[in-house]
């Protein structure tokens, strides 16, 4: 009877295999057709010229920031620099405990104004709004700590432009990200939402609040990350932006238009992965609405953020994502198989519950039952070595196409060494780093399920901390 | 029985699916391998192309900013330049192509126009690939070759977006005016093609576009038709002004009415005043948005009554903005605004009041 059940459960295991190999071979050609053809695309595209004179659309960007004082002005100074003709920002203090507020306030000539809450977001109670003398596309709002999507909430309500973005108080972006991640909305009037690629800034050379020369980080876990990171978004997302199924939007850069944020009311409070579960939501109420609603991706590397270096904070951060995940799919479960929502109905949400949620649940599980089932004699040692070595190397193949499809199309990494880094950390991330994330998020489901659901704690080093590594 | 008959069964299957797996590990194997190779490839091509650019540069800046600007026949220089260097010498160009202007451009797009540099692209033109096509689009409109036109009209009918995009714009470049209807006719035919797009082909012509789209304007649908008013409105068209108000009176979409009324109080039309005002009290509050500030943009302070209603629209947005129009009909409409600031019964329309005679304290930097 054990011995059926464990064939069984082996088998499964193969299928599910097979099947997760078959999307990403499916997700990779999309990629690569999309991304080569996106940089034909703005290669003759003068995307300055195309916002010539008034054809632009004003954007708000939104900043949350709690406890931020170490790098709070440089940051705000280098979103000032951004190049676009008509931005306001929006600087959040979420309820800082340090001296964030009377940074600013002193640095930028902050006079405090009234803007009344315009749309009625739900958020905490906001103290002060202040508005720079220096600079007068600068606001800040100051308020009760509520958490991100309180804090976004609070920025929505007193932004004035149809466009909004939202970014991380330790984000850096390229000067021109805007211009680039407006473009969608410009050609496309069915656009809710533009999410951008983020890259990892350890190693690389900022100085305020820009990065000078890219380089690679020199830990291990962050050069990890790095090949996490090219892959997640240059396949994951770019195949699934195909198919109108992109299910999350990183919360480190994205862009939304503000009636569609306002209409479906601002982003969940108490929401473990807010940035997926807004996505979710907005798919799932404008859909209905215009079928030929978009919420889609650029490939273009915009943003570049600091990854954790230190594996406690690293195993916080996988819980909680894997958290959010299931948060989300839990309360918008009704997409599953939904035909009414095309191919993100029917592909990508199952995707994301089968593999996404309970990947890391049947992968624990099976090696369980793989190693008992040795143990039993039911499955052999040659088939085991045999099988772990498939999924061993087509996980090196599919990073080292990422790394491929780098070179092929923003060759962000200047140099030869940067190249066989990465290949090395395409191998060796296969080999523990893979199976410790696995556990990381299993253990954020059990968490999720039977223990703590709140969002811990993000420590940052900062970007001033950070050398480069060249 | 039964249960050795599905042992066995197990083990041959093992001893099958073993046997794929080890020829797909080789195949994975494989591919990693030459995988790596081809990065490391497109990497090493990639380096010797940035030094040959590095050196060709090197060589031949001094020689290019001898002849930039003067009256020297092109091919004198570019006759030395090794025919396999085109793409490098071409991407040589490029970079001067938006900083050089006046004498300095036309010397440089001479080389473009009169030089073996034409036929290369020309080639380019025929060619198969489309970045190559691409390409040659671009460098032949930089440099308004009106040979190449015939070329160009023909591709405005070619399904290819990125191929339609360039050559239309090519030919604005160019001021090719004559091509105004095919670009238009050929932007039909373009599936993908938003409206933005659109308007930023057309803004690349001059000015006389306006004359002739004024005459396509009441046969294009409405998509093109608020492309066309966004046109006139970037090129301040104030001829425009008399079709205006026929324009609006037909218009049905949301976006045409929008761009419509905006025109409208840029170019304050006075004769389309009457007509937007209607527009103050429209259910959508994108439209009453847009109306408040023609309104203000065409009547001026003698309209501030009128405006001062939108005070207490149900919109957010279009009470900011009418309290902002408001706050630039100084002193009427500030009147206004003060006395709605310190009013009880509509709390709404005070706060914003206050937030907007706040702003104009701070950015005065006197208490209004």
């Amino acid at each position: 009877m054990f011995e059926l059940l464990f064939t069984t459960f082996n088998y499964f295991i193969l299928i599910y295999f097979l099947s997760l190999v078959t999307i990403y071979i499916i997700l990779n050609l999309v990629s690569f057709k999309k991304i080569l053809s996106y940089n034909l695309d703005v290669g003759y595209a003068d995307l300055e010229k195309i916002f010539k004179v008034r054809n632009y659309i004003p954007i708000s960007i939104i900043v949350p920031a709690y406890n931020e004082a170490n790098g709070i002005v440089e940051s705000v100074q280098s979103l000032l620099q951004l190049i676009y003709p008509n931005f306001q920002l929006i600087v959040v203090n979420d309820g800082s405990k340090d001296e964030s507020i009377d940074k600013l306030v002193k640095n930028f000539e902050l006079r405090k104004t009234t803007v009344p809450p315009l749309y009625k977001l739900d958020s905490q109670q906001i103290f002060s709004v202040y508005k720079s003398i220096k600079h007068h596309n600068l606001i800040v709002v100051d308020k009760a700590n509520g958490g991100k999507a309180d804090a976004i909430n609070a920025g929505v309500n007193v932004a004035k432009h149809p466009l909004i973005t939202v970014i991380d108080a330790d984000s850096i972006l390229e000067r021109d990200c805007l211009l680039k991640i407006v473009r969608p909305f410009l050609e496309n009037e069915n656009i809710l939402a533009v999410g951008g690629t983020i890259r990892i800034a350890n190693g690389c050379n900022i100085r305020k609040g820009h990065v000078i020369e890219i380089g690679m980080a020199k830990s291990w876990l962050a050069r990890f990350q790095v090949v996490e990171y090219l892959r997640a978004f240059l396949f994951g997302r770019t195949g699934f932006d195909a198919m109108n199924g992109i299910l999350i939007i990183s919360g480190a850069f994205s862009c939304f238009r503000r009636d569609a944020l306002v209409e479906i009311g601002g982003y969940r409070e108490g929401s473990i992965g807010e940035d997926m579960e807004i996505i979710v939501r907005m798919h799932k109420y404008f859909r209905r609405k215009n079928p030929k609603a978009k919420i889609t991706f650029i490939p273009d590397p915009i943003c570049w953020t600091e990854a954790p270096e230190n594996l406690k904070i690293l195993m916080r951060q996988r819980t909680r994502w894997q958290k959010g995940t299931v948060d989300s799919v839990l309360l918008h479960k009704y997409l599953f198989m939904n035909f009414r929502y095309g191919l993100m109905g029917t592909i990508a949400f199952p995707y994301y519950v089968l593999f996404e949620t309970f990947g890391p649940v049947i992968e624990i599980i099976g090696y369980i039952v793989f190693i008992i089932s040795i143990v039993m004699g039911i499955v052999s040692y040659e088939f085991m070595i045999a099988f772990l070595s498939v999924a061993v190397l087509y996980g090196i193949v599919l990073s080292i196409l990422s790394v491929v499809l780098e070179e092929l199309s923003f060759k962000k990494y200047p140099k030869i060494k940067h190249l066989f880094i990465l290949f090395s950390a395409a191998v060796l991330e296969n080999f523990g780093y893979r199976q410790l994330t696995s556990w990381w998020r299993f253990k954020g489901m059990l968490e999720y399920f039977f223990g703590k659901r709140s969002w811990g704690q993000m420590e940052k080093k900062g970007f001033s901390s950070l050398k480069p590594n060249n | 029985m039964n249960l050795l008959y599905s042992f066995i069964l197990s083990v041959i299957t093992q001893i099958s699916i073993l046997s794929t797996l080890t020829h797909i590990i080789l195949f994975l194997f494989i591919c990693s391998f030459l995988f790596v190779c081809v990065v490391l490839l497109i990497r090493l091509k990639d380096l010797r192309f940035n030094k040959k650019v590095e050196d060709f540069t090197q060589y031949w800046a001094p020689v290019f900013f001898n002849y930039i600007g003067s009256d020297k026949d092109p091919n004198e220089f570019t006759d030395r330049i090794p025919k396999k260097n085109a793409s490098i010498f071409l991407l040589f160009l490029k970079k001067y192509i938006h900083s050089l202007s006046g004498k300095e451009l036309q010397s440089l797009l001479n080389i473009i126009n009169n030089t073996w540099i034409f036929d290369y692209l020309l080639s380019d033109l025929k060619s198969r690939s489309i970045e190559r096509r691409l390409r040659a689009i671009y460098y032949f409109g930089i440099a308004k070759n009106q040979i190449i036109k015939p070329i160009l009209i023909s591709f405005l009918t070619i399904r290819n977006l990125q191929i339609f995009f360039q050559s239309a714009r090519s030919l604005a470049r160019m001021n090719a005016l004559e091509t105004t209807e095919r670009i238009l006719a050929g932007a039909r035919l373009q599936k993908k093609i938003s409206q933005e797009i659109l308007v930023s082909i057309l803004l690349e012509f001059n000015q006389e576009v306006c004359e002739y789209l004024i005459k396509r304007i009441y046969v294009e649908n409405e998509k093109f038709k608020t492309a066309i008013i966004k046109v006139f409105r970037n090129f301040n068209y104030q001829d425009a002004s008399p079709i205006l108000r026929k324009i609006i009176d037909q218009a049905k979409d949301k976006l045409l009415i929008i761009e419509c009324i905006k025109f409208a109080g840029q170019i304050e039309s006075l004769n389309a005043l009457d007509n937007i005002k209607t527009y103050l009290q429209h259910p959508d509050p994108d439209i009453r948005s847009e109306a408040v500030k023609s309104v203000k943009q065409i009547g001026g302070d003698t309209e501030s009554l009128e405006i001062s209603v939108n005070l207490y629209d149900n919109s957010w947005q279009v009470q900011i903005d009418a309290a902002e129009a408001l706050v630039n009909l100084k002193p009427v409409g500030i009147s206004i605004l003060k006395l709605v600031a310190v009013s009880q019964s509509e709390p709404r329309a005070a706060s914003i009041a206050q937030m907007v005679l706040s702003e104009l304290s701070l950015e005065s930097g006197q208490n209004v």
